[in-house]
């Protein structure tokens, strides 16, 4: 039956709601934007394409109606990231696969319910919270976001930061009732969300780069999204998910001011911070630590520049 | 060896380099200065060519733009023409018309600029810079940092150098990979003659070396120039001198090239087999670059014309006339290409439609020119500046076209980066400069021809300007009325295109 593959309750309602608003909102800004110019109709179908995939991900009552959203989704998600480009010299497929890695886990995940079901279900699990982690710009593979937030206009960036980045979170909350009994699974996405929570803060902390900044305060959320899931808070995940996507679309839109020119000394803060009490070499340490990311952000940057040199 | 050390004075090759970059000031992209500034003693087509050739600089639209605008009408045919006749003589002007019109031309050679360090690429298949910017720029960027992040840069009140030296003595975490250029930070003062004969080798590239490295990143560059220049303190008190930005790059490279290759690599020099054209040699006049030139003069003359015949007319002339200018001038948008000195009897003659500056002057009582050359020396810099800076973003100087402007982001409040490079944007967005035409100042001044000349004799800085013709000069005489303007440093009488006045085209 072609309705089995569909389902509505109220995760449906809230990401719906909350994807709604914020596609408006983009579309809104990518009016402004891209009217008049060549990118326009490109824009207007990619967005579309993208509320498709949005929309059957939603709603979708069974993997495979999941699988087909997402992957429209993860499409649609790329032709936006590139979508201001001209592609005169071809553009490169390594980019390409490196976003859309993640869909390997579900995919696999998807054979391995019907031909494991019984036997092993961690290894489902496993396959599904890795997926959600990878799209949800979490570890291991946590800079595509900030990656692919630089490299975006405002309009895409914003429907990849709170739809696209939320996806992930929407995997684990549908998934729920499949991994809610395996305490090993449950352990596994909160100390993933920890981890990632503490990183990008840090990372956030340190960035002087607008965009980047953001991509990681919302990571960062994100990060504890995955432990408040983890911790069977669903409701308190929905509404932090929303509060985050907004936020993240409000700092995007509303991007703050240039210093005025000669008067920046003067007019900016510089009160210290709480880092300032630490001792001088762990302050130091830290500090040179998270302005390097650890080095996450330049082993993926490396395959993901020999792209950018190529469109 | 050692008479040959003296001969790169890297402070004199630094400053030399400062002139040629912009001067970008924190929260500014308008920088308030010729974007060329480096070519301003070549007249300014040959500076156009030559900076061109040189850099890499898009300096004009392309030719199938102009040809566009041909067909639009907004270049009109006979100021073509005019301008053919005028440049190349009656005889040639059919042979050149074609040329103009229909020729093809091959693409242009690629710049000099960066092609020494291109052979890091062809000798050993690595491109430092990949690697070397996003670090660079992660670390100037927190360091210049003007309030973006929560957590400044931990070091308070000392210069770039020292700060990273007071970072790397303390931190168990180095922005360093391999020790060498870590030790060459924490334990001596290198100069950028020491780090050159380690990357580069011999000293006859090192300029050439530091202009390919510099403007591989002009935007950051030409910010910590202007940072020291000016010497603002950045928020934490900090500062920054050019010098050090040199220096820490350069020891970001031998960092990267010892991580990359190992041991295994020789100063860039030893593995040349010729070395590349000499950067600051003369880019010599070819066709394509006289077509350009023709071009251009033929859609700033198609627009100053309907100033100019306006001008011309007797200020008695019937109303009617004037009001038939109304929609051809309301079709031009140059910002900041006229600038007129005058009567008020001259300024009511300017069609309507054109925003002009204008000088209230009267010749009367000025007769040896003292208050003009004021006017002039303050007028022709800044506003040529200003129009200059519109121009050149129109032609798109860097490249920066408006696919990379839809995805810019700021960067410490200081500062926009829109490309995948992550350099600082200089220049207009292209947004701003879209729709119009690049057209340089044209100068009306009223007054006797003889005193003018006088007084261009005179000037200081603005002298530059008007004799390499980088503002069209157009002198009104007060009593005849005729219009005469500066061609190679000498008036020349305007003869007015009468076809023009006549028949405004739409």
């Amino acid at each position: 039956m072609f309705w089995n593959d569909f389902h509505f309750d109220g995760l449906t309602l809230a990401y719906l709601a909350t994807g709604l608003a914020t596609t408006l909102l983009a579309f809104g800004i990518g009016r402004s934007t891209f009217r008049g110019q060549k990118q326009w109709p490109r824009f207007v179908c990619t967005t579309l394409l993208f509320c498709a995939g949005y929309g059957l991900v939603v709603f979708s009552g069974g993997l495979k109606t999941l699988l087909l959203g997402w992957e429209i989704m993860g499409i649609a998600s790329f032709l936006l990231m590139i979508l201001h480009r001209e592609f005169k010299q071809g553009i490169s497929a390594k980019a390409f696969f490196i976003y859309r890695l993640g869909d390997v886990g579900l995919l696999l995940a998807m054979w391995a319910s019907h031909h494991l079901w019984r036997e092993n279900t961690t290894l489902i699990s496993f396959l599904l919270v890795a997926t959600a982690s990878m799209q949800s710009s979490q570890l291991p593979l946590s800079s595509w976001l900030p990656q692919a937030l630089e490299n975006s206009t405002t309009a895409s960036g914003i429907l990849l930061t709170t739809l696209t980045a939320q996806m992930g979170v929407f995997l684990l909350l549908r998934t729920y009732p499949f991994w809610e009994h395996q305490f090993s699974v449950r352990v596994m996405i909160a100390l993933l969300g920890v981890a990632a929570a503490a990183l990008a803060a840090g990372f956030a902390r340190v960035q002087s780069s607008v965009k980047r900044r953001i991509a990681y305060v919302s990571m960062a959320h994100t990060g504890l999204i995955f432990i408040e899931v983890a911790a069977g808070f669903k409701s308190l995940a929905l509404i932090h998910i929303a509060a985050n996507a907004f936020l993240a679309a409000y700092r995007l839109l509303v991007q703050p001011p240039l210093v005025a020119a000669g008067m920046g000394g003067r007019t900016i803060s510089n009160s210290r911070t709480w880092e300032d009490r630490l001792p001088k070499k762990l302050k130091y340490t830290i500090y040179m630590l998270y302005t390097k990311e650890w080095g996450v952000y330049s082993r993926l940057s490396k395959y993901l520049r020999s792209s950018h040199h190529l469109c | 060896m050692t008479a040959r050390n003296n001969s790169f004075d890297e402070y004199a090759v630094l400053h030399e380099l400062k002139q040629f970059l912009p001067a970008l000031s924190p929260g500014r992209t308008f920088t308030h200065r010729n974007p060329l500034q480096a070519f301003r003693f070549l007249s300014f087509h040959d500076a156009l060519r030559q900076a061109s050739g040189m850099l890499g600089y898009q300096t004009s639209l392309s030719l199938e733009e102009y040809r566009s605008f041909y067909n639009s009408k907004r270049v009109k045919p006979e100021v073509l023409e005019k301008v053919l006749v005028e440049k190349k003589g009656i005889a040639k002007t059919f042979e050149w018309q074609d040329k103009v019109l229909m020729k093809k031309f091959p693409s242009d050679a690629p710049p000099r600029i960066g092609r020494l360090r291109a052979n890091w690429q062809k000798q050993y298949k690595t491109d430092p810079d990949a690697r070397v910017h996003p670090r660079l720029f992660r670390i100037l960027g927190n360091y210049l940092d003007h309030g973006v992040s929560d957590w400044k840069f931990p070091v308070r009140g000392q210069g770039f150098l020292d700060s990273m030296r007071e970072v790397e003595s303390n931190s168990f975490v180095s922005a360093f990979n391999t020790p060498r250029a870590r030790n060459l930070l924490l334990h001596t003062s290198p100069s950028i003659s020491d780090l050159l004969s380690i990357i580069v080798g011999d000293e006859m590239l090192f300029q050439q070396y530091l202009f390919d490295q510099q403007f591989a990143h002009r935007g950051w560059s030409g910010l910590v120039a202007t940072l020291e220049d000016s010497r603002n303190e950045l928020p934490n008190g900090s500062s920054i001198t050019f010098h050090e930005l040199v220096v820490f790059e350069l020891l970001l490279e031998i960092d990267v090239l010892d991580d990359r290759l190992g041991s295994h690599w020789q100063p860039l020099a030893s593995g040349l087999a010729n070395y590349p054209a000499d950067l600051f040699a003369p880019i010599p006049a070819d066709e394509k670059s006289e077509v350009l030139a023709i071009w251009q003069e033929a859609v700033e003359w198609s627009y100053y014309e309907g100033i100019l015949a306006g001008l011309c007319r007797d200020p008695q002339n019937s109303p009617n006339q004037a009001a038939g200018y109304i929609p051809e001038a309301a079709v031009t948008n140059a910002p900041d290409s006229l600038c007129i000195t005058g009567r008020p009897s001259v300024i009511r003659n300017l069609p309507t439609g054109h925003r002009a500056f204008l000088n209230n002057y009267d010749f009367s009582v000025d007769p040896d020119g003292e208050v003009l050359e004021k006017i002039l020396e303050t007028v022709i810099p800044s506003l040529g500046a200003a129009n200059l800076e519109y121009y050149f973003s129109r032609t798109g100087l860097t490249d920066v076209n408006a696919e990379n402007a839809l995805a810019d982001q700021i960067v410490g409040l200081f500062g926009m980066t829109d490309n995948a490079g992550g350099d600082l944007r200089t220049g207009l967005p292209a947004e701003l400069a879209r729709g119009f035409e690049p057209m340089r100042l044209l100068c009306i001044v009223e007054q006797f021809p003889e005193t003018v000349m006088k007084v261009i004799g005179r000037l200081r800085e603005a002298q530059l300007w008007l004799v390499n013709e980088w503002v069209h000069l157009v002198v009104a005489d007060p009593v005849s009325g005729k219009l005469s303007i500066i061609k190679n440093g000498e008036l020349i009488a305007y003869k007015s295109n009468k076809r023009a006045v006549e028949e405004p085209v739409h």
